[in-house]
């Protein structure tokens, strides 16, 4: 099992709503995910959805788990990941 | 499309929750949610109300209700500390993916933000123990929010909801929608993500020489509704069941497949026959650590196969082999119509030799109790036989829980009510109250320990106030006994705080006008089990039973099942 601690690149489409951000937030919290970057910002003109571009910081196998987990909070509609690079071996 | 009826937002709840199909709510009324009260006064002969006498009791109530009746229950609390007593209850319901809604009451809009009394950020505080919370700010959103609520609640892995709403929506009119367009992009509904290839290739792996496969049956499969079809696909293929502890009632126990329930305190057979296996079909279970024990041991040299409705579940504490997710009835009926049949004679063998050294439901493996105390075993034995396993048993956590699983035959699912993921000491008593409502023509027993009694002990009043016909069984041994157990055998007998003493539980019955029993001997115990059962209206039954008597067999935290203790000393 791979424990490197790497950066990774998601994008989160959510149906934009009081409170979208803490759930997703707090669902990386309880899996000790940190935050490196976060830009978020609506893809419609009724800005009824938004897309959060997030750079995560966790290990690999904790992630497979968070998105899967991310996936099933109603207000998210998709995830993508990205690209991710090694930041420290442990 | 007719003309909209103009209600007050009081009303629109009142109205969405019974066009729902809700039928019973456990709630206290208090400052903010006083104006919905005012309106559901006036739907009782619709929808029951019940008055627990904390919301935590309330809570459990609704919970109790939903597992025994399959369907959503309501559990209602004002704002500040109304909804923080439904904090542990919305946890419990989440962790045993049972639906229940959680309505919360939250103060003028104004107000929020400025600590206002009793102000609570209640979502804030629920959004990582229910499926999903909504706070309601616009009586115009009400009878949508309600529909979705109920949607969620039951559908995919049903679990509880939570909506708040605040003050100002009760008394404003608006238009009422009867069938309101849900606003759900995100909830993907499409729950089966199973192909017949997928089944098909089971075929191959069935086949392997030397195979030695198990079934371990969870709380999924009665979620699922796939009893019937669980039984069909065991036999067809001679797999050997075991049950999770929510997962019992759902395989025949007395079925020559059954091999009994696995764990930290299962059978001896089932942690055997699963630690020996190599073939692991996991239906509706989580894999959680009262199940595996050591995760090392437990996955050595094994395959697994995870059936279960909830992809985030699949990999989560296992690597596992073949997931099939989707609702476990339509894999396990695909399954039955696609797969060949199979036998495993040699290992069929050597689980009989198990059965028949270890057993099920012979006192092998418990102390004997001290003289003028009861055996907690023995005591529920009792119970499963002079009820013929056809009692609906809400138990509370620890030892009797364990006991209850073990020692009572089910003979029917949805019976065996008992707070598995959070494990929540003063489940029982209120539990019972939420079954006998959903189920009054069931014979229901709440089986606790005098620590978790005292927890809720107030639904006693509830009880008595219903004239509910629940049967109260209090352990008495003046002990957290699993506690107890656990400082005596991991921490060299340092009894720290785990002792303690009671009231006369005979007399604070007779307070709340129950009628009561004491029994100190197996002969008085029978004789009150059926006085109690006999008598119309709840009732209650003091057993004095022996701290001492520890649960076994015993998978020691971190363990391999194959390496539980099976009695105070080894066999």
């Amino acid at each position: 099992m791979n424990k490197s601690i790497q950066s990774f690149h998601v994008v989160i489409r959510v149906k934009n709503e009081i409170g979208v951000l803490t759930r997703i937030v707090m669902l990386l919290r309880k899996y000790r995910i940190n935050i490196r970057s976060l830009q978020i910002y609506p893809i419609d003109r009724k800005e009824e959805f938004s897309d959060m571009f997030m750079e995560l910081i966790a290990q690999r196998p904790h992630l497979d788990l968070v998105i899967a987990k991310l996936g099933r909070l109603i207000p998210v509609i998709e995830i993508k990941q990205g690209k991710s690079h090694f930041i420290e071996d442990r | 499309m007719g003309k909209q009826p103009i209600l007050k937002g009081s009303e629109i709840l009142a109205q969405s929750l019974i066009r729902e199909g809700a039928e019973a709510m456990f709630g206290i009324p208090g400052g903010v949610v006083l104006p919905f009260y005012d309106s559901l006064v006036h739907r009782a002969k619709e929808m029951r109300h019940i008055l627990p006498r904390q919301e935590q009791g309330g809570g459990f109530a609704a919970d109790g209700y939903a597992r025994v009746s399959g369907k959503p229950a309501i559990a209602l609390g004002t704002s500040g500390p109304g909804a923080t007593n439904l904090l542990t209850c919305m946890a419990n319901s989440m962790l045993d993916s049972i639906p229940v809604i959680y309505i919360t009451g939250q103060v003028m809009e104004e107000l929020i933000g400025t600590d206002a009394f009793q102000e609570t950020d209640i979502i804030g505080m629920s959004i990582s123990i229910v499926k999903h919370s909504y706070l309601v700010t616009k009586a115009e959103d009400i009878s949508r929010v309600v529909k979705e609520a109920f949607y969620l609640a039951k559908t995919g892995r049903p679990g509880p909801v939570h909506i708040d709403f605040i003050k100002d929506v009760w008394g404003k009119k608006v238009p009422y929608i009867d069938n309101p367009i849900m606003d759900l992009p995100g909830y993907d509904i499409s729950i089966n993500k199973f192909s017949d290839l997928d089944i098909l290739s089971l075929n191959h792996l069935f086949e392997k020489d030397g195979l030695r496969p198990v079934i371990i049956a969870g709380h999924g499969v009665e979620l699922s509704q796939a009893e019937q079809a669980l039984i069909r696909f065991a036999e067809k293929h001679h797999f050997p069941v075991v049950n999770t502890l929510l997962g019992l009632g759902t395989f025949p126990q007395n079925h020559s497949l059954w091999c009994g329930m696995l764990g930290m305190h299962g059978d001896a057979v089932a942690n055997y026959v699963v630690d020996k296996s190599n073939l692991i079909i996991g239906v509706g279970c989580r894999f959680d650590d009262r199940i595996t024990g050591n995760l090392k041991a437990f996955t050595k040299g094994k395959t697994f196969i995870h059936i279960d409705i909830d992809p985030s579940e699949i990999h989560k504490n296992i690597a596992i082999h073949v997931p099939l997710v989707g609702n476990a009835l339509d894999i396990l009926d695909r399954a039955n119509e696609l797969l060949d049949d199979h036998d495993y004679p040699v290992w069929r063998e050597e689980i009989g030799f198990l059965k028949e050294k270890y057993g099920f439901l012979d006192f092998t493996f418990c102390s004997k109790p001290k003289q003028g105390c009861l055996s907690q075993a023995r005591l529920i034995d009792l119970l499963s036989k002079e009820t013929g396993g056809n009692s609906i048993i809400c138990s509370d956590v620890g030892r009797h829980q364990m006991w209850v699983a073990r020692f009572y035959r089910f003979n029917q699912t949805r019976s065996h009510i008992s707070s598995g993921g959070l494990g929540t000491m003063g489940y029982g008593l209120p539990a019972a109250i939420g079954a006998k409502i959903a189920c009054p023509d069931r014979e229901v027993w709440a089986v606790c320990g005098d620590g978790g009694f005292k927890m809720n002990i107030q639904e006693l009043c509830t009880l008595a106030e219903n004239h509910l016909d629940v049967n109260v069984a209090i352990m008495e041994d003046k002990a957290y006994g699993m506690v107890y157990q656990w400082q005596n055998l991991l921490f060299e007998q340092n009894i720290a705080y785990s002792r303690f003493t009671n009231p006369d539980f005979i007399k604070l019955a007779d307070a709340f006008g129950i009628p009561a029993w004491k029994a100190f001997t197996m002969k008085e115990a029978q004789q009150a089990v059926q006085q109690s059962r006999k008598t119309k209206g709840p009732s209650l039954v003091v057993f004095e039973v022996d701290p001492s008597e520890n649960v076994f067999p015993m998978v020691y935290p971190n363990t391999p099942l194959g390496e539980q203790k099976l009695q105070e000393d080894h066999l």
